[in-house]
C-alpha cells in the first residue's frame, strides 16, 4: 500500500514518459532500418519491377510482361544451369557438414598440439574467397603446384594428363573453395554447441550401455541438430548464390544462375538486363523455396519427436 | 549380486592428488554411502569405478574381476548423476528404455519392462512428458528408472539427493532405501550430508582429501570417531580434551574436569592428547544429592535448557567443561538449577587428538 502512494500523482508524466520509452527503441533504429529498407528493399523492387518489363531508363515500358521469365524457361542452357547451381550448392554443403561435425568432435578430445590446430583450422574465415579461389588455381590447375610435383615423380607423364579439377562443369575447384572456407565455419558452430551441450549426456548413454556410435546417433547428434540446421541454411544460401567462385573456377557456359544473370547483365544490348533480372528473381524465389522447405521439413521432425 | 572393490585406487589430475589410495568393499547387496565434503573426491571415485576416469593407480573390481580395461558401456553399471543428466529430446518413455533399446531389447520385452519400471517409481501417468515438463523429484526418479532398468551389477549415485528441497529428499530417501533393499543392488552411494548418509548406507565411507579416513556401520561411525575431523563432521556433541594415563585394566583422560575413567583401549597410549566424546543421551543427569554414584561425576549448572521432539536437551557446564545432556525423563530442570552429570566408562569413546 506504501510504496503505490507515492506514484499516483506522477501518473501524468510517466504517461509521457512512457510514450517517449515506446519510441525510444524505434527512433534509434530507424539509421540501419532506413539503410536496409533503401538499400535492399529499394533495390529489390526496382529489379522485381525490371523483371515484370517496367525499365523506363533503358527505355523499355512494358508492364506488366510475364516475356522475361517465359523466355528464360527455354533459354538453351538455362536448366542445366539450374542443375549446376543446386549441384554446386548442395554437394559442399552436404559434405562439408559430415566432415565439420567429424573434426568438431575430433577437437573436443585432448591432444598435443590442439591450441595451433585450433588457431589454424579458423584461418580461412578471416581469409576472402578470392584468395582461396587464387590458391585453388595454383595447387590444382593443370599448370599447378601438384600436378607439376605428380610429373616430377613421374606419376604423369605430362602436366595436361592430370585431371581437369578447375574451369570444368564437374565444379571440383568450386567446391574445393566452398569446403575450404566453410568446413571452419561449420565446424566453429558445432563446436561451440557441442561445448555448451557437455560431456554428461553422453557419458550417461555410455553408463547406460550405447556404445560410442549409438551415443553419437541417438543422444549427441539430436541435441547439436538446431546448430548444423542453421550452419547448413547459411552456408547453401551462400552457395546458392555465390557469383566469383563459380564464374573464375566454372566451366564456361552454361554456369551457374548467379553467373548467367550477370552475363546478361553485361551484355552491349541493355534490353538483356530485364533478364538479368528475371533470373535474379528466380534465384531469390528458388533459394528462399528450398531452404524454406527444409526449416519447416525439420521443424516438423522436431515436433513429431515430441520438442516444443 | 556383485562384490564391488576398490584396492589401492588413485586418481592425480595433473599434480594434484583427487582420490589417494582408497580402499574399500562394497558386499554383495549393500549400500555403501560415501561421505566426505564438497571437493575431496567422491564424484572422481565414482567416476572411475564408471570407467569415466581412468585411474592413475590401483584397481576396481567386479567380483574380484579388475574392470579397469572394461569400457563404460560394457561394465554394466548404473549411474545417477547429481544433475540428473536426462536426454532432453527423448520423452519419459523413451529415457527409461534407453538402456535396453542399446542392448537390442525387442520391442514387447522393452514395452513390459518399461511398463514394470514405471510402476515401481510411480511414473506411469507421466510417460509422454518431457524432461523439461517434470519436477525436481519426478526427473529423479525417472534418472533411476533409467538405471535400474538395465539390471546394472552395480549402482552408483552421485548426491542424487542434493538438489531437492527438504521434504522431497526425506521421501527420496526412503524411496531409494525401499528400491535397492528390493532389487537388492550393490550400491555405492556419494553424499556429503550425514543424516542421509547413516539413514540409507549398511556402512559408510568417510573422505577427506581424496583419503578414506574410516570405514564402518554408521553406528560405528557416529559413536566411534576416529580422528577429530570425522567427529566434527559427523556433528558429534560433547568433545572433551584431555591427556591420556593408561594403566594396566584402566585408562584415564585427564581432562579440565579432572580424572574421567573410560573403558580402556588397546590403542590408548599414556601420555598421548586425546579426545573423548560421549552422546547427550548417555549422560545422566540428577540433583546434587540425588542417586548418581561411581566414576565420571561432575556437579555443574543448567545453562540452558531445548525442548525438541519429546526430549529436553540441556547445556551443562560443569567444572570448565560444557556439555550436552538429552533428558527422555519427564522431570525438568530450571535454567541455573545446580545439577550432578554421570558418565558410564562404557559410553565414552577415545581417539587420540
Ligand atoms: N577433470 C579434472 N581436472 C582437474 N581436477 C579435477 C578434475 N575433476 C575433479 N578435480 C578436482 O578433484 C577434486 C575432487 O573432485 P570431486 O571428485 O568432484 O569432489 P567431490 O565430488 O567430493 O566434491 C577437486 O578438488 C576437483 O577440483
Ligand atoms: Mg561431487
Amino acid at each position: 500500500m506504501l510504496a503505490t502512494k507515492p506514484t499516483a500523482p506522477r501518473s501524468g508524466r510517466s504517461r509521457r514518459a512512457s510514450w517517449l520509452q515506446r519510441l525510444y527503441v524505434p527512433l534509434m533504429l530507424t539509421p540501419v532500418l532506413l539503410t536496409i529498407g533503401v538499400l535492399f528493399f529499394g533495390a529489390l523492387i526496382v529489379a522485381l519491377l525490371q523483371s515484370f518489363g517496367h525499365a523506363p531508363i533503358y527505355g523499355i515500358e512494358e508492364f506488366p510482361t510475364l516475356r522475361h521469365y517465359r523466355n528464360l524457361f527455354t533459354l538453351p542452357g538455362f536448366w542445366s544451369s539450374v542443375g549446376l547451381t543446386f549441384y554446386y550448392a548442395l554437394v559442399p554443403t552436404v559434405v562439408g557438414t559430415i566432415l565439420s561435425i567429424y573434426l568438431a568432435l575430433m577437437l573436443r578430445r585432448r591432444f598435443r598440439g590442439k591450441g595451433l590446430v585450433q588457431f589454424v583450422y579458423k584461418l580461412p574465415l578471416m581469409i576472402p574467397y578470392l584468395v582461396g579461389v587464387a590458391l585453388t588455381i595454383v595447387l590444382f590447375g593443370n599448370g599447378g603446384i601438384i600436378a607439376r610435383g605428380m610429373f616430377a615423380l613421374g606419376v604423369i607423364e605430362s602436366t595436361r594428363d592430370f585431371p581437369r579439377l578447375i574451369y570444368s562443369h564437374a565444379g571440383w575447384g568450386i567446391m574445393i573453395v566452398y569446403l575450404w572456407k566453410q568446413i571452419p565455419f561449420t565446424t566453429l558452430i558445432v563446436y561451440s554447441v557441442l561445448m555448451g551441450l557437455g560431456r554428461e549426456s553422453e557419458e550417461a548413454a555410455a553408463t547406460l550401455g550405447a556404445h560410442r556410435w549409438q551415443t553419437f546417433w541417438h543422444v549427441t547428434l539430436p541435441q547439436i541438430m538446431p546448430g548444423i540446421v542453421s550452419a547448413t541454411v547459411i552456408v547453401f544460401a551462400f552457395n546458392f548464390g555465390s557469383f566469383e567462385v563459380p564464374f573464375i573456377l566454372g566451366g564456361g557456359f552454361p554456369n551457374t544462375l548467379p553467373v548467367e544473370a550477370w552475363r546478361a547483365f553485361e551484355d552491349a544490348d541493355y534490353s538483356n538486363r530485364l533478364r538479368a533480372m528475371a533470373i535474379v528473381m528466380f534465384i531469390g524465389v528458388l533459394s528462399g523455396a528450398v531452404l524454406f522447405t527444409y526449416l519447416a521439413a525439420y521443424r516438423r521432425f522436431e515436433r513429431l519427436r515430441g520438442r516444443q | 549380486m556383485t562384490e564391488l572393490r576398490l584396492a589401492a585406487l588413485v586418481k592425480e589430475f595433473d599434480d594434484f592428488t583427487a582420490v589417494d589410495h582408497i580402499d574399500l568393499t562394497v558386499a554383495p547387496g549393500s549400500l555403501v554411502a560415501l561421505l566426505g565434503p564438497s571437493g575431496c573426491g567422491k564424484t572422481t571415485t565414482l567416476r572411475m569405478v564408471a570407467g569415466l576416469e581412468h585411474p592413475t593407480a590401483g584397481d576396481v573390481l567386479f567380483d574380484g574381476e579388475s574392470v579397469v580395461g572394461v569400457p563404460t558401456e560394457r561394465r554394466n553399471i548404473g549411474m545417477v548423476f547429481q544433475r540428473y543428466v536426462l536426454f532432453p529430446h527423448m520423452n519419459v518413455a523413451k529415457n527409461v528404455s534407453f538402456g535396453l533399446r542399446m542392448r537390442r531389447v525387442s520391442a514387447t520385452e522393452i514395452e513390459r519392462k518399461v511398463a514394470e519400471v514405471l510402476e515401481v517409481v510411480q511414473l506411469q501417468d507421466l510417460a509422454r512428458r518431457f524432461p523439461s515438463q517434470l519436477s525436481g523429484g519426478q526427473q529423479q526418479r525417472v534418472a533411476i528408472a533409467r538405471t535400474v532398468i538395465t539390471d546394472p551389477r552395480v549402482l552408483l549415485m552421485d548426491e542424487p539427493l542434493s538438489n531437492l528441497d527438504a521434504k522431497l529428499r526425506e521421501e527420496m530417501r526412503a524411496f531409494i532405501t525401499r528400491l535397492q533393499r528390493q532389487l537388492g543392488i550393490t550400491t555405492l552411494f556419494v553424499t556429503h550430508d550425514q543424516v542421509e548418509a547413516i539413514e540409507l548406507a549398511d556402512r559408510i565411507g568417510v573422505m577427506f582429501d581424496g583419503r578414506l579416513v574410516q570405514f564402518g556401520t554408521p553406528e560405528e561411525i557416529f559413536n566411534r570417531p576416529r580422528t577429530k575431523r570425522v567427529a566434527d563432521f559427523m556433528g558429534t556433541n560433547n568433545l572433551i580434551p584431555g591427556r591420556l594415563d593408561v594403566q594396566r585394566d584402566a585408562s584415564t583422560l585427564v581432562s579440565v574436569a579432572g580424572p574421567l575413567q573410560c573403558a580402556s583401549g588397546a590403542h590408548h597410549v599414556s601420555g598421548e592428547d586425546a579426545i573423548a566424546t560421549v552422546r547427550p543421551e548417555h549422560i545422566d543427569i540428577g540433583t546434587p544429592n540425588g542417586p548418581l554414584q561411581g566414576p565420571n561425576r561432575f556437579t555443574g549448572r543448567i545453562d540452558d535448557a531445548v525442548y525438541y521432539g519429546g526430549t529436553l536437551t540441556y547445556r551443562v557446564v560443569a567444572d570448565g567443561l560444557s556439555l550436552q545432556v538429552r533428558d527422555r525423563s519427564t522431570r525438568r530442570f530450571a535454567v541455573g538449577e545446580e545439577v550432578t552429570v554421570h558418565i558410564d566408562p562404557s559410553h565414552l569413546w577415545v581417539f587420540p587428538e
